[in-house]
């Protein structure tokens, strides 16, 4: 049985694999990459783009996502985010 | 100049600069990750550094002679008791926050209220009153539920390299101790406790300190 992800991972997951197509990718293929249903990677995006970790760059008519300095920030630190989580219990 | 005054200055310094140290290393983790249980942590130090700050600029006008007018000290006493008794139950709610907050945002916003509420009674009336029972009592009892959350965590943890959480129960026991001692004082009024207290609690700041910085610092 898959163990569900939580949420901190989740969003992980989605930077790095925009980070990983040279911080330029669809929204189709980053749906794909992210292993979410449609609802959930919804949710995260709008999620993501209130927190200012990604933003959307439309160029003619077609949209694409790509990291923030906020979201490469988050990249970074994720390791310490997860170990002061895993270290103090919380 | 008596040396009480000089230990408790120092205690409070250290029980000042300390928290709020781990407070703003850890806040910039928690506007990052906006995981409640990082800020609930990070929280509880900022109100354990605003309680001993407070307690600091107390004890500073009164060791420079100043005769502070009874509203004054009285208000400063009670929100001194406010931030330290908000800063344990805080500490403690960080380790069992997901079980509590399994709920709308209007309930969290209402038990986080709760707890601001609840904290501030209890100063109130332990000030004003002047029988810190009121004020120990409660506070013995949610440290010793966060002893138990601890040990629980301890004995679950499976990794066998470094993990806080093999000292966090040790953490709460000295806390314990170290809030027992100064009820203690308080009863039968010897300073002695008091200077135990402090280096124990002192000890405990270091030792968070130590556990933050150790995992801040770690080359990845």
């Amino acid at each position: 049985m898959v163990k569900k992800r939580e949420r901190l991972e989740v969003i992980y997951d989605i930077l790095k694999v925009i980070a990983n197509s040279n911080n330029l990718i669809k929204p189709t293929k980053l749906l794909t990459a992210s292993n979410l249903s449609p609802q959930m990677f919804k949710e995260y995006v709008l999620e993501l783009k209130e927190k200012k970790f990604i933003e959307e760059i439309q160029n003619k008519n077609k949209k694409t996502f790509s990291l923030t300095d906020k979201g490469f920030n988050f990249l970074k630190e994720y390791k310490t985010i997860i170990e002061l989580i895993d270290n103090f219990g919380l | 100049m008596e040396y009480f005054s000089i230990i408790r200055f120092i205690y409070l310094l250290i029980g000042s600069v300390v928290p709020l140290i781990i407070y703003f290393t850890t806040k910039k983790l928690y506007r990052l990750s906006t995981h409640r249980g990082i800020k609930h942590f990070s929280n509880a130090f900022l109100y354990f550094g605003l309680g001993f700050l407070i307690e600091l600029i107390y004890l500073g006008l009164t060791m420079g002679g100043l005769n502070i007018h009874y509203t004054i000290s009285t208000s400063l006493i009670i929100l001194a008791r406010y931030f330290l008794s908000l800063s344990g139950f805080y500490l403690v709610y960080s380790l069992i926050w997901k079980d509590l907050e399994n709920c709308t945002k209007k309930y969290i916003i209402l038990k986080n209220i709760a707890l601001h509420l609840f904290a501030l009674t209890i100063s109130i009336i332990a000030t004003i009153s002047t029988n810190t029972h009121f004020l120990f009592i409660p506070q013995l009892a949610v440290l010793s539920f966060g002893a138990l959350i601890s040990y629980n965590n301890y004995i679950n943890l499976k990794s066998a390299k470094y993990n806080f959480k093999k000292v966090y129960f040790i953490v709460f026991i000295l806390m314990i101790i170290g809030w027992s001692l100064e009820y203690l004082n308080t009863i039968i009024q010897n300073k002695i406790f008091t200077v135990y207290a402090m280096l124990i609690v002192s000890m405990i700041f270091l030792l968070f300190l130590y556990g933050v910085i150790r995992v801040i610092n770690k080359k990845w």
